[in-house]
């Protein structure tokens, strides 16, 4: 932790401009060097680097700073003449620079700061070349008149000292923290320091010391808004103390708002006070369809600006921004939660019309926080139903069942209005039977409620509501039993509750093709249901895409349910496609959020998710780890809606462990109770991982009545691998790999092709099964280092996968190099070395280090996966 | 660097860098883009496409030890100043590195490659650069030769 805070940091990003600086001060025609750009942005660690290179150089250096307010004439030269005089102060100056005989260098930092009489100084000594001069000077500052001739002469280098970018702040937190950093962390971190080093470092040290910069599985994380330091804080402060009175109102103004239209304050402020806050650098201007909106430049400086603010000015200031936004005709829906939070902090209160419409907007935009606090605050003024049926449906996202629960049963009792009525009962089943594991209260209470209407549209929502619970508690089968009569009721209302049970119940085509728009309400998921029917469908790629998009909404609009379902399609399709790293990462983040939303379906999925990638990547420590999680819990505890994934991963660890019957057993029982229940998609799952295990035979009659009950091209390809798997045909698993290619699945299709190539080999073909073993490497290439049984030897034979460090250990002494050797590549100690190669001469089955390498081509266990 | 960043770095260097032909496709690249270059390097650049590849590979292994691959950066990077690469030079090899990884994987060289490259890159060769600001001390002369 302290590592980050208290070292000087590398100089990153600046090689180009120092060797720059370094020829200038070789030139005949050059005198001094001015760095300019904003404060904080580096130009005194590279004058710093340029002294310390000119004096390993050989150059005698010295250092002065100017100081503000400092207006004793010469007061610059006191650290190097105690006693300066303005008459002799040149020759004074010039003796002590020259007295070793070296070249000079003078460094002044802060040069603005710098009185008259030391400027007319410096300027001597530049004119006569006794010294070379490096100056820093701040964007926005003046210069003394004397140095100002200087720059206008042309003698002067001038070098702007630019922000950094993307990859320099990238690999900056990575040497600073000393490891990898989350991509999400870089792109914040640079987003709110704009490149700007000492706002990066103050950023970084702020949030190393709040914890919101933390290290979790060997990576760098924010796990919520980066904090500033009193450092930062204080340098704000000092921005906006210097700030003549009337710009300051403006910024704490647009503080206080969040966020005006440039029209909003030109009706308040007059516009030279309004071109001076631009200027300060403390606002932030952006234009969009709706004019141009201001901001203060980030969230950390509004922060410090609205810390300095006393709470009557903060009132006060609230109470003009709501009436400078309720001027606008009409209210957008970003202004209604505006003024509605404005007018809360100004007057302590809202009309309850406006925190229900602004409610309703946020609600739109899925801005969940939002809609939490209107809903709360238009109930701390007395009980209303509709709020309370908002805030119900925000609670049920984050997993707060309990307090749902209660806002509901009490809202039921209240509504006149039937349709509100509708909506409460199919949350309220919601909150029952997904949040309290009070399934079949749940299921009574919406069964009674149909009964008790004809009206269409709510007999179709309240149907909905019970083909969720039925595929959840019984599965596919016994859901669809509920669609023979949808006469009379309105099928759009239940839309996204038939998409899933299509999806999952094999007829993925019109899951595809029947998705509905979302509707923005936070109990059915509709986009849920479109990732589920793609992945069913085996559209892979636009799956991904979508599911992309999706996440990047879900976590902007911190929706914890939403997020769990896409992190959980994430995953599953980052194993379709081989990606076992960015399946664990989507794993590992489902587990966490799992926890958030208090439901125990999701970490078990996780669970067996990250099983599953942690076996292709070979890790044992992780899924011994992941073991440890795993009660054996029965299926009937998980729900019906995946009911083959927990036993898949729990097949992939027993084979890791060496008991390839034991996951047999649990992979073919897992299919066929699948098959029962309806869910073909997920038979196939189970039964194909049969057939990666090395047991087609076992897998052919399973894969095949999944096939014949779902139109997935998925299914039916990996259904074509296993018969071709079975059969050891050769063409057959190429064109089973050629088709699983085209699908996405690189991972399985690069098993397909080493498959093909073992089978080319025993019936003769040796040039083929070169050919084919290259496509394998090939895909298996792109699979991050995914090493599956087909690809660690031959399909059928069931061998231990060496582990990647004992992979590359195998490597080098294939190359006939000795353990010293291996051990210095490797940065390993001998003993290590030698431990590892005890293991190895186990899992190839060999005695001696010579025999390691053809064991290794025999195997298919070289370097590289292939 | 992202732990997927890792990966796919160290994933496609295994498989590229026992190739001879890459080493050669990244000199081609480099003289073709920046001719003056070649008077920096040998005539006979057999042995330095060699060295290039053992170079890379050892630096993109120890990526996950980063004490030790700052080390080895550095004597590297102190290595280079002595054959008169200057900084200018890091982003014309990063340019250079980028196209022969494009041509050699072709399709399975994604964006998302390309960034993880780049960010990899750009953390060897800061780490070099700051090797070749070093001043020379004879500690490091020591580690140096043995290399």
């Amino acid at each position: 932790m302290s590592i980050a805070a208290a070292r000087r940091w590398p100089l990153t990003g600046r090689g180009q401009i120092l060797d720059e600086l370094l020829e200038t001060t070789r030139s005949s025609t050059t005198a001094a060097v001015i760095l300019t750009g904003p404060a904080g942005g580096g130009k005194t660690r590279l004058a710093e680097e340029l002294s310390e290179a000119c004096a390993a150089d050989g150059w005698a250096t010295r250092w002065l700073t100017g100081t503000p307010g400092a207006t004793a004439p010469l007061s610059l030269f006191v650290p190097l003449v105690p006693l300066p005089d303005p008459a002799t102060v040149f020759a004074q100056v010039s003796e002590t620079l020259t007295a070793s005989g070296a070249r000079a260098l003078l460094v002044v930092d802060d040069v603005e700061h710098v009185d008259e009489v030391s400027a007319g100084a410096l300027l001597a000594l530049v004119e006569s070349r006794t010294v070379f001069l490096v100056v820093t000077m701040a964007d926005g500052t003046e210069p003394p008149a004397a140095l100002a001739a200087l720059w206008r002469s042309g003698r002067a280098h001038v070098v702007r000292v630019p922000a950094l970018d993307e990859f320099a702040v990238d690999t900056l937190l990575h040497r600073a923290l000393g490891g990898v950093v989350d991509g999400r962390a870089v792109a914040e971190l640079l987003e709110i320091s704009q490149g700007n080093v000492l706002f990066l470092r103050e950023l970084v040290t702020g949030s190393l010391a709040s914890g919101a910069l933390d290290k979790v599985e060997d990576m760098w994380r924010l796990t919520r808004r980066p904090t500033g330091t009193a450092m930062l804080a204080a340098m704000v402060k000092r921005r906006i103390a210097a700030l003549p009175d009337d710009t300051r109102a403006v910024v704490e103004q647009v503080a206080v708002a969040g966020e005006l239209t440039l029209d909003d304050l030109l009706s308040a402020y007059d516009e030279e006070a309004l071109e001076a806050a631009e200027d300060s650098g403390l606002l932030r201007l952006d234009e969009d369809a709706g004019g141009t909106r201001v901001r203060v430049a980030d969230p950390v400086q509004r922060d410090v600006v609205l810390e300095d603010l006393g709470r009557v000015r903060r009132r006060r200031l609230a109470g003009s921004s709501y009436e400078l936004i309720e001027r606008r005709a009409p209210l957008g829906p970003r202004d209604l939660v505006r003024s509605a939070e404005l007018r809360i902090e100004a007057d302590g209160a809202a009309p309850v019309d406006l925190l229900l419409a602004a409610a309703r907007a946020a609600r739109e935009s899925r801005d969940l926080p939002t809609v939490e606090r209107m809903c709360r605050a238009a109930l701390a003024q007395g009980t209303d139903p509709a709020p309370a049926l908002l805030l119900a449906e925000v609670l049920y996202e984050k997993g707060g069942f309990d307090e749902a629960d209660a806002l509901l049963t009490e809202a039921a009792t209240m509504t006149d209005d039937p349709r509100t009525a509708v909506s409460i009962t199919a949350t309220h089943a919601a909150v029952m039977a997904f949040g309290l594991d009070r399934l079949s209260d749940a299921s009574e209470l919406v069964r009674a409620a149909e009964a008790r209407t004809e009206d269409p549209w709510a007999r179709g929502v309240l149907r909905g509501r019970t083909i969720m619970h039925t595929l959840w508690a019984e599965g596919p089968s016994s859901a669809r039993s509920l669609c023979a009569d949808l006469e009379g009721l309105d099928q759009a209302a239940l839309q996204s509750s038939l998409t899933t049970l299509d999806a999952l119940s094999g007829a993925t085509l019109r899951a595809v093709e029947s998705v509905a728009p979302d509707d923005g309400g936070a109990v059915r998921l509709p986009a849920v249901a479109e990732l589920l029917a793609l992945t069913e469908h085996g559209d892979l790629f636009a799956a991904e895409a979508r599911a992309a998009e999706l996440y990047r909404s879900v976590v902007s609009t911190r929706s914890p349910l939403a997020q769990v379902w896409v992190a959980h399609a994430l995953g599953r399709v980052a194993l379709a496609r081989g990606r076992p790293a960015a399946a664990r990462r989507w794993f590992q983040e489902l587990l966490a959020l799992s926890v958030e939303v208090s439901q125990s379906l999701p970490s078990r999925l996780a669970i067996a998710g990250a099983s599953v990638a942690a076996a292709w990547l070979c890790d044992d420590a992780a899924l011994g780890h992941y073991e440890s999680y795993d009660d054996g819990a029965g299926l009937s505890e998980v729900g019906q809606l995946f009911p083959a994934e927990v036993a898949i991963g729990r097949a992939w660890r027993a084979h890791a462990r060496g008991e390839t019957g034991r996951a047999r057993d649990e992979l073919i029982a897992a299919a066929q109770h699948a098959l029962d229940i309806g869910s073909p998609g997920q038979a196939a799952s189970a039964a194909h991982t049969l057939v990666r295990l090395g047991r087609p035979d076992d897998a052919v009659a399973l894969l095949d009545a999944a096939r014949e009950s779902s139109d997935s091209r998925l299914v039916a390809a990996l259904a074509a691998h296993a018969r071709a798997s079975a059969a050891r045909d050769p063409d057959a698993l190429e064109v089973a790999a050629t088709e699983l290619a085209a699908l996405g699945c690189t991972l399985v299709a690069a098993e397909a092709a080493a498959e093909a190539a073992s089978t080319a080999v025993a019936a003769g073909d040796a040039r083929r099964a070169q050919s084919l073993r290259n496509i394998s490497t090939v895909w298996a290439s792109q699979c991050e280092g995914a090493l599956t049984p087909a690809l660690a030897g031959d399909a059928g034979v069931t061998l231990s996968p060496l582990t990647r460090r004992e992979r590359e250990i195998a490597a080098l002494v294939a190359e006939r190099l000795t353990s010293r050797e291996v051990a210095e590549r490797l940065c390993l100690s001998v003993r290590t070395v030698d431990n590892h190669l005890q293991r190895i001469f186990t899992k190839l089955g060999v005695t001696r280090r010579d025999d390691v390498r053809e064991a290794l081509q025999r195997t298919g266990q070289a370097r590289g996966a292939a | 660097m992202t732990p997927d960043d890792l990966l796919r770095v160290q994933t496609q260097a295994a498989l590229l860098l026992e190739d001879d032909a890459f080493a050669a496709t990244f000199y081609e690249r480099l003289f073709t883009a920046h001719p003056e270059l070649t008077a920096i390097f040998p005539a006979d650049l057999s042995a330095q496409r060699a060295k290039f590849s053992d170079e890379l590979s050892v630096l993109v292994q120890a990526l996950r030890d980063l004490p030790e691959f700052e080390r080895r950066g550095r004597v590297l990077g102190r290595r280079h100043r002595g054959y008169g690469v200057t900084a200018e030079h890091y982003g014309m090899l990063r340019d250079a590195l980028v196209e022969a990884l494009a041509l050699h994987l072709g399709e399975g060289f994604t964006d998302d490659d390309r960034i993880a490259w780049s960010r990899a890159y750009n953390l060897v060769g800061e780490v070099m650069q700051e090797g070749a600001r070093e001043h020379s001390d004879p500690t490091d002369r020591a580690t140096e030769s043995s290399e």
